[in-house]
């Protein structure tokens, strides 16, 4: 029955060849889809769990992109170090810092404070010059650390110089600025491409922008160890600290992967458009073939076919067309979707070492899935037309 | 015009408060004693039931320290590119309680600037730069202050032609069905004496005809999954004014006479392949 149908369908071989084309098209975009479904929370899950912290709290109630803050964060870090299984525990800032350098004009970089005890702290990597020491890191330094990015587009290395103002009450050129000086430059895990970032110590952080007096941080991260024993450790946290939200590592992806990037709603918008794309190119190419085949098909009967075989070649022809569409549609989407990972990594702030289009073992069985049912569906009614054909009723209307 | 130092710059600082800010309050009065009035929007209205003349508590920290202010009626904002994703509930106070209930008296998120003419932008951003602010045109604002769109219509344009060109492979193929399926007509026609350029006529315009038609319910269809889309993206983001999907006349007429030009190019290819037949050869195959 394969044969027949595979005969059937390879009678026009141009008009097939373009079908296939235009249905792969298709096919390559319901790949795409399911890629970008879920690719970027996947993508941002692994880069944060990289870093080992599992842990992150924000104040109960905020949104974890809101900037809210935390009070008396090293306070709570301390009591949060003493637990059982906590191996570590930090808390992090992030501030917006206007700095100026080499005679430059002012330019605007985004500042990580932190504090705590850890040779490499899990949000940078050190590429040339010396980490902050521990007292630069507890205490309020001159010292900083810049970003790759930053350090390439503005040609600066450790031991230069910067002046940093101070951005408690709004910017003002008229405040006089604190001179700092680079003491290393590294790779920052979320470093967007030419992103402009910098780390020095909370203290400086949050001296500069005036909030010292309530020792606060944006967040505070968590290291348990061994893994095993979150629950128990965000228990205890839960209990110790009521007003604190804890987020493991898909919690926190899901609160600020979904309202940033939408992608998921994107997608099935368009996993849907394309799926019906696949539908009305394989229906209307199936329902053109029956009727121009209806005579061979009434003669096939006629000779002793069965209606049941008559509706499985047409069927078998609409998932033959759909297998082939997705044969050469899935490593063209596959390669597509490097484009398109491309375009979205222009979105600004967004990390280099994040994707949007992950080829995952699920995406691909969604999407043969997804094939599978819309070209049986879209070969169910001419399938069954073709069943239905009668010799005699065709050759009445050859007739007329 | 909005001067915009730096756009996370402006999100941090919008977001710091969780509150909303728009210039409207400020006409609200302010008295030292009783609790200050502000607006809430109807998405806060819902989630607290509140209602007017209620007392409702702000800080900008969950451990306090509170202030109280009253609830002196409902005002949904305006719709900000930059307030896309954050939360649907907002309040619009006086600038000056923002600054009393976060501390950070003097600071503002961006700075909106009304010119005489607009030709004075250039001038006006030069001197803004000298003060270490980025001046930016409303179009500016909304489309690098968060990035999205430009992103999306890059992503929109590669996805809308790789469909155009899966439909246009497939319309090739449609006309090479019909043309095959013709070809006995063809034939005939020819054998009786009908030149090839009417019959080429008629084929033209019988692929005129089909790509107006499909062009017609494609762009029907496709403005109705336009607002489909549309509406999906406001409940999503809660914000019944933001369209994703924009309608104009210049897309409309592009599309039409793409479709057009796609048919013509259909058609012209099948009107090939019946030059290339011999009629012998056609009653031969049949």
């Amino acid at each position: 029955m394969i044969q027949l149908a595979f005969r059937s369908l390879v009678r026009h071989k141009s008009r097939l060849i373009l079908t296939i084309l235009a249905i792969s098209s298709s096919c390559a975009l319901v790949f795409d889809m399911f890629m970008l479904a879920n690719g970027f929370q996947k993508s941002l899950t692994s880069v944060l769990e990289n870093s080992g912290y599992q842990l992150r709290l924000i104040p109960k109630g905020a949104n974890p992109l809101s900037g809210s803050l935390i009070q008396q964060a090293n306070k709570i870090v301390q009591t949060i170090r003493k637990f059982p299984s906590v191996e570590n525990a930090f808390p992090l800032s992030l501030g917006i810092l206007p700095v100026s350098y080499q005679k430059g004009k002012v330019q605007f970089i985004e500042a990580f404070g932190f504090s705590g005890k850890f040779k490499n702290p899990p949000f940078y990597k050190i590429l040339s010059g010396e980490n902050l020491s521990e007292k630069a890191v507890s205490e309020k330094s001159n010292e900083i650390i810049i970003s790759r990015g930053f350090a390439r587009k503005e040609k600066l290395s450790p031991g230069d110089l910067v002046k940093i103002y101070p951005f408690s009450r709004g910017f003002s050129l008229i405040k006089k600025p604190k001179t700092f000086r680079i003491s290393a430059v590294a790779f920052f895990n979320l470093e967007g491409t030419g992103e402009k970032m910098a780390a020095l110590s909370l203290k400086t952080l949050e001296t500069l922008q005036g909030n010292l007096s309530r020792d606060p941080a944006n967040v505070i991260l968590v290291k348990v160890d061994p893994a095993e024993n979150i629950k128990e450790v965000s228990f205890l946290i839960k209990k110790r600290f009521p007003n604190l939200r804890i987020y493991n590592i898909p919690e926190f992806v899901d609160a600020i992967a979904k309202p940033v990037f939408p992608l998921d709603a994107v997608s099935l918008v368009m996993r849907v458009v394309a799926s019906c794309m696949v539908f009305l190119f394989l229906f209307i190419f199936l329902a053109l073939t029956v009727q121009e085949s209806k005579g061979e098909l009434a003669g096939l009967k006629s000779i002793g076919f069965q209606s049941t075989s008559c509706f499985l070649i047409v069927f078998l022809q609409g998932l033959l067309l759909t297998l082939s569409g997705t044969m050469i549609g899935i490593p063209f989407g596959y390669f597509l979707a490097q484009y398109l990972n491309h375009i979205f990594q222009g979105f600004p702030f967004v990390p280099e070492q994040l994707h949007f289009f992950i080829l995952t073992p699920s995406s691909l069985i969604f999407t043969l899935i997804t094939l599978f049912l819309v070209g049986s569906a879209a070969g169910f009614i001419p399938a069954f037309q073709a069943s239905r054909s009668n010799l005699l009723q065709i050759l009445h209307e050859e007739l007329e | 015009m909005a001067i915009k130092p730096k756009p996370l710059l402006i999100l941090i600082s919008l977001l710091f408060a969780q509150l909303l800010i728009l210039n409207s309050a400020s006409a609200a009065s302010v008295s030292s004693n009783s609790p200050h009035p502000i607006f809430i929007n109807q998405a806060l209205k819902a989630a607290l039931s509140l209602k007017k003349g209620d007392l409702i508590q702000l800080s900008p920290y969950p451990q306090g320290p509170w202030s109280a202010f009253k609830i002196a009626g409902y005002q949904e904002p305006r719709f900000q590119p930059l307030n896309l994703y954050y939360t649907n509930c907002a309040v619009t106070m006086n600038l000056s309680d923002l600054w009393k209930l976060t501390g950070k008296k003097g600071e503002a998120s961006f700075i909106t600037l009304k010119l005489k003419h607009k030709r004075e932008f250039k001038k006006v951003s030069e001197v803004m730069s000298l003060l270490g602010l980025h001046l930016e045109k409303p179009e500016q604002f909304a489309n690098q202050g968060i990035g999205l769109s430009r992103i999306f219509e890059r992503f929109a344009r590669v996805i809308a032609w790789l469909s155009f060109g899966a439909g246009t492979i497939f319309l090739f193929s449609l006309m090479i069905f019909k043309t095959e399926e013709e070809r006995k007509e063809m034939g005939y026609l020819q054998a009786i004496g009908i030149g090839k350029k009417t019959i080429a006529k008629l084929l033209l315009m019988d692929g005129l005809f089909l790509s107006l038609a499909g062009t017609g319910i494609g762009l029907i269809f496709g403005t109705l999954t336009g607002m489909a889309v549309n509406s999906i993206f406001q409940w999503y983001f809660h914000k019944p004014e933001m369209k994703f999907a924009v309608f104009s006349k210049s897309i409309y007429w592009n599309l039409l006479i793409l479709g057009i030009l796609t048919g013509i190019l259909a058609t012209l290819l099948s009107l090939a392949r019946i030059q290339i037949l011999k009629v012998a050869k056609l009653f031969e195959k049949s």
